[in-house]
């Protein structure tokens, strides 16, 4: 009964948002209870009678904890979860207060979390995960992570902190690093030789600038990559899986989520189950979705550390005509934008969001022809939906998260961060 | 006046070890801006330990702590031969990280180290990102040499500063159509929106 005020007030808060804002998400409900009930939230996390999974890393954690999250309940197991954008402390106060009962507890016997690498840390000091992913460590967030080697250090804390079992990438030197520094027995994944040798990783780990260590053996590998057809061996079992968008990326995603929901289930996985689960994934939402505004198709693109940018810029079909380049105020430091190779982006048609100044100098640095550059935002969007159908590719946005959160309300999309998993 | 024919060299040292903000887009801005001037210029990737003084700028960027450990064992004279093109009057640009272990070598001393400071600051109108705990001046000029604590894109957000760094190598820069107008309006708005809420 003690956090019954709290959860209350939570509650109340929460309402009181979406009156104000519908469809909106928000920080406030979780603010306001983890101040009324600071410990609540590392109670809740450990009363799951099959413990904790931590989801972490810098890059696919939304994407891998869908994958296992959806695995596992195919299998019949009841998991609590949180939405992609409550992966910090205060998100899993919000994600609490709007699944709990008025004693505190939240329906589930397992609970999967996403988690920034950055919060990670903190809390396995206080919830000891049973089984921990650690996905890789990019250049990423820099304003906030200072240096790499410092988010690596973090994720360390998380594999010291993991009784259970430590699953790492055999891809990244970061996480053979890890694995040679808490000396246990982790489980890998990675790429096979086949397929690394056709085509590379295709991932910009950060470098470690120390001498490589050996890839070690892996429990689940990818034999074969043909768009979005995965060909994958795991504990020596050969699968297929049709991916939710293509890319190496998902492929990885899709090796940690299935390395883990084999330990997580034991014997009672079942991995054709697993695999057609995987199968039945919609697209990775706000990542390659096409949605239609004003009867025409529009593909949205999210994009929020130089990897992301990278990997979706090369992916482009060429010659796109109508491009539309947002950069919102979720990037604090734009610096990174300039580590990105823009030779793939042929011309774009509005540059906008907050950080408009700053992208439209980015471009006309690299040579990209801009139409039109629009300080106001929805100004700018009204006016790109008015262009009519293009008269080369389909109209693309490449948004940055407050960027896209921005325009999805505007555009009227049901929920603006439609990426909740919950 | 420069001579037309010859085409500048701008160095970029281990890229693959000092670019982890983006500093490296400071000699895309130069040789860009030079090439709208009509002066032509290359970015040559230094590598490995070369003889600094053929190229006509230098740019000592921004590293990771495990990407400078490295660099001291690949190349030991890395620093001291920066520090005395610095000393000849070259055109050194050093960054953040570069710029603290630069000016130790070159003063022989310690930089101290506060509370780390992570955010947009503007230095005598000049706006840039400090990620640092060096206690140093945002920017300082030695000789011909620029010392910046500034990471990242410093020249697009300030082409005026690009330019007068460029302007002790070649005489008689002058802005003078719509393009460099156009630039010069973003660069503000760039250097405006860094104090919006």
């Amino acid at each position: 009964m003690r956090y019954l005020p709290a959860l209350l007030v939570g509650r109340l808060v929460r309402f009181a948002v979406r009156l104000v804002r519908p469809g909106g998400g928000s920080a406030l409900p979780g603010l306001v209870v983890s101040k009324l009930a600071p410990k609540l939230v590392y109670k809740t996390l450990n009363s799951f009678e099959n413990g904790l999974v931590v989801v972490t890393g810098t890059a696919g954690k939304s994407t891998t904890t869908k994958m296992l999250v959806a695995i596992v309940r195919a299998h019949g197991l009841k998991v609590f979860t949180n939405p992609s954008t409550a992966n910090i402390e205060q998100g899993f106060f919000s994600t609490i207060v709007r699944q709990a009962n008025l004693f505190g507890k939240v329906p589930g016997s397992i609970a999967i979390l996403e988690m920034d690498e950055g919060h990670a840390a903190q809390v396995v000091e206080n919830v000891k995960p049973k089984t921990s992913v650690i996905l890789n460590v990019f250049e990423d967030q820099l304003d906030r992570f200072i240096d790499p080697a410092l988010v690596r250090e973090k994720l360390l804390d998380v594999a010291y902190a993991t009784y259970g079992t430590l699953i790492l990438n055999a891809d990244d030197q970061n996480c053979l690093l890890i694995a040679d520094e808490v000396k246990s027995d982790a489980l890998f994944f990675g790429l096979g030789k086949d397929l690394e040798a056709r085509v590379g990783s295709g991932m910009a780990y950060a470098p470690t600038y120390q001498a490589s260590l050996p890839k070690p053996k892996t429990v689940c590998s990818a034999v074969n990559l043909e768009e979005r057809q995965l060909e994958l061996e795991l504990h020596g079992v050969k699968a297929n899986v049709e991916l939710p968008s293509r890319g190496v990326h998902f492929a990885l995603d899709a090796l940690a989520a299935l390395t883990a929901a084999k330990e997580i289930l034991g014997d009672s996985f079942d991995l054709k189950l697993a695999s057609e689960t995987l199968n039945s994934l919609p697209p990775v939402f706000s990542r390659g979705e096409i949605k239609e505004v004003n009867g025409e198709p529009c593909e949205f693109i999210l994009v929020q550390n130089p990897v992301s940018m990278q990997l979706n810029i090369d992916n482009l079909s060429l010659d796109q005509e109508q491009v539309f380049f947002a950069i919102g105020r979720d990037v604090h430091d734009p610096s990174w934008m300039w580590t990105v190779d823009f030779k793939k982006l042929k011309r774009v048609h509005t540059v906008s969001g907050f950080n408009y100044a700053d992208a439209a100098l980015l471009l006309a640095y690299n040579d990209v022809p801009v139409e039109c550059v629009e300080q106001e935002y929805f100004q700018a969007i009204d006016s790109f939906f008015a262009l009519g159908r293009p008269s080369n590719g389909i109209k693309t946005v490449i948004y940055s998260a407050d960027a896209m959160r921005r325009m999805r309300r505007y555009l009227g999309f049901t929920d603006p961060e439609d990426v909740d998993r919950v | 006046m420069w001579i037309v024919s010859k085409v500048i060299r701008l160095a970029a040292l281990y890229p693959n070890h000092l670019n982890l903000n983006g500093d490296l887009a400071n000699l895309s801005v130069l040789q860009k801006r030079l090439e709208w001037y009509g002066i032509e210029a290359e970015v040559v990737n230094v590598e490995k330990q070369t003889d600094l003084t053929k190229f006509d700028l230098v740019l000592l960027g921004h590293g990771s702590r495990d990407a400078w450990a490295q660099l001291e064992e690949i190349d030991p004279v890395l620093i001291p031969s920066v520090a005395a093109l610095v000393a000849s009057g070259a055109k050194v640009m050093a960054v953040s990280s570069g710029y603290e272990i630069l000016i130790e070598a070159i003063e022989g001393l310690v930089v101290k180290h506060a509370e780390r400071v992570s955010e947009f600051k503007d230095h005598e109108g000049i706006v840039g990102y400090v990620n640092s705990e060096a206690e140093l001046e945002p920017i300082r000029w030695i000789q011909n040499s620029l010392f910046t604590l500034f990471h990242g894109p410093l020249f697009a957000k300030n082409p005026d500063l690009a330019d007068k760094f460029l302007g002790s190598l070649i005489a008689g820069l002058e802005p003078k159509n719509e393009h460099f107008t156009k630039i010069s309006e973003l660069a503000e708005a760039s250097r405006k929106t860094a104090f919006e809420d």
